[in-house]
């Protein structure tokens, strides 16, 4: 079992839900601080946004001789991710919304059982479940859809809380859909949506009102 | 105030013993007599179990008091008339056609329905097409809190701040939406149920490992188990009326499974087996 693990490539309220729980100690990672990762057991990589940037994190986690990388897979397949680093450490798949949701069932990509078991002693309180090779694994190709949805009726002048409200009250949800994208970040929600339409078709077409809030800053991830 | 109820189905004796707990009269109608004496009987049935675990305070013969039985309803001293008939097209138009003819422009309408647009029915209504709504109470009544209170091309701002009223005095919560197939939440939980059939179809993931990552993220009931509970049969209508509504749009395009499920008589709990076997 790995006896320390690394996070970098999301926000501090990510690092929190990871550190939760853990039974390692798991500490942040920034982008210019590279070596203090140097033959790590376990980083675990958060970009959901532009690929661009996710290959350069995902290139130098390689050279600094990280063993695996528990890396975002709901915007870029495994299988896609190892071609951009055919030597580099282990790839474990999985869902970084779920993980911000708080699932206590995680979805991972790995065709290794031992991963599975390792990642169930590191977060005991978390069951690892391994799922296919998916853009959008499960958690967030069934709630961005949501949320995409309810964007439609707050741009036609539901109001927030309503919408919220009713989807609460009437479906039993826990969180209405605009407070999950609250708790995401309309940059993951946008980014998450695009994959999933260009894996899956214009049925996830982002709505013109997220592609309106992310703009250009998207290259940012946004800081809590 | 007093609320005449046309129908009495499970929606329409719902909606109208929760109008009689919240103190309101109620006329519950039906052309048939037999149903109307079934409701009777669920509703008297409901409110002594609310009696008897405590939850509520006043005698049976208190309730039933403000509920009356007819095969129409009077046109007199009446504030809202909520119609809950089966959901059809041409029986609800109908129905509007005749109510706004019978009724006076001070008296609010409202459908129950839950796939039919207002906009259609406001449509029949020559004469006062404004004071039309719907009040979209959820399945059951007693304990659902929402109702969706749509808002179709005609219905007035007078009649919504109406709407949000009865909702208030009902004891439930009224949100106010537009008239889109579906409404808000029947269209928003659409993907909930059909990517969950895709992925399942695909590969991703079983039944049980989807449903238990939903669950293990606060949803009370993942997308199969869900399905299993309220009917295939019956999330396949719903799936299958925003998707004509909206004109084919692919987002809301059924399943293939459920097509075949429903076929097949495997429609969930109610039929012992559906993604899951409960016999």
């Amino acid at each position: 079992m790995s006896n320390y693990a690394y996070f970098l490539g999301g926000t501090e309220r990510e690092l929190k839900v990871w550190q939760s729980g853990a039974a390692v100690p798991v500490e942040g990672l920034s982008d210019d601080d590279w070596d203090r990762a140097a033959g790590a057991p376990w980083v675990i990589e958060g970009s959901t946004g532009p690929l661009a940037q996710k290959q350069v994190r995902l290139r130098r986690l390689a050279e600094v001789g990280v063993k695996t990388v528990l890396t975002a897979s709901t915007t870029a397949l495994i299988a896609a991710q190892r071609v951009w680093i055919p030597d580099g450490p282990a790839l474990v798949g999985y869902d970084p919304l779920l993980a911000l949701a708080g699932g206590t069932v995680q979805t991972v990509v790995t065709e290794n059982r031992d991963e599975v078991e390792i990642l169930s002693r590191m977060w005991p309180e978390r069951r690892f479940v391994a799922v296919k090779d998916a853009i959008g694994l499960v958690f967030s190709r069934e709630i961005l859809p949501i949320i995409n949805e309810a964007v439609a009726f707050f741009e036609q002048g539901v109001r927030p809380e309503d919408i919220d409200r009713g989807v609460r009250l009437g479906l039993n949800y826990p969180k209405g859909p605009l407070e999950w994208a609250d708790l995401f970040g309309w940059p993951s929600v946008y980014w998450g949506l695009r994959a999933l339409e260009d894996m899956f078709g214009p049925r996830f077409r982002p709505h013109p009102w997220i592609r309106a809030q992310v703009g250009s800053s998207l290259v940012e991830r946004e800081r809590d | 105030m007093t609320i005449v109820v046309l129908g009495s189905g499970t929606m329409g004796a719902g909606i109208a013993e929760v109008a009689i707990i919240q103190g309101q009269h109620v006329v519950l109608t039906d052309p048939d007599p037999a149903a109307r004496q079934r409701a009777y009987q669920r509703i008297q049935k409901s409110l002594q179990r609310g009696i008897e675990k405590g939850r509520l305070a006043e005698p049976l013969a208190t309730y039933i008091s403000r509920l009356a039985l007819a095969d129409s309803g009077p046109t007199q001293d009446v504030d809202w008339v909520i119609e809950a008939a089966p959901e059809q097209l041409a029986l609800k138009q109908r129905i509007f056609e005749d109510l706004d003819q019978r009724y006076g422009e001070s008296v609010w309408l409202a459908s129950n329905t839950s796939s039919i647009a207002i906009s259609r029915l406001q449509a029949r209504a020559a004469r006062f097409p404004e004071r039309i709504g719907g009040l979209h109470f959820f399945n059951p009544v007693p304990r659902m809190a929402l109702v969706e209170i749509i808002r179709g091309l005609d219905t007035s701002d007078a009649y919504l701040a109406s709407a949000r009223e009865l909702t208030r005095r009902l004891g439930k919560t009224g949100v106010v939406v537009p008239d889109r197939p579906g409404f808000l939440v029947n269209r928003v939980a659409r993907p909930y149920y059909l990517e969950a059939l895709r992925m399942a179809d695909e590969g991703v993931a079983t039944f049980a490992v989807v449903d238990d990552v939903m669950e293990g993220a606060g949803f009370p009931m993942g997308p199969f188990r869900v399905m299993d509970l309220v009917g295939i049969d019956v999330n396949l209508s719903v799936t299958k009326s925003v998707y004509e509504q909206t004109y084919w749009d692919e987002r809301y395009r059924p399943h293939p499974w459920q097509e075949q499920l429903v076929e097949r008589g495997t429609w969930g709990r109610k039929s012992g087996r559906g993604f899951y076997r409960y016999e």
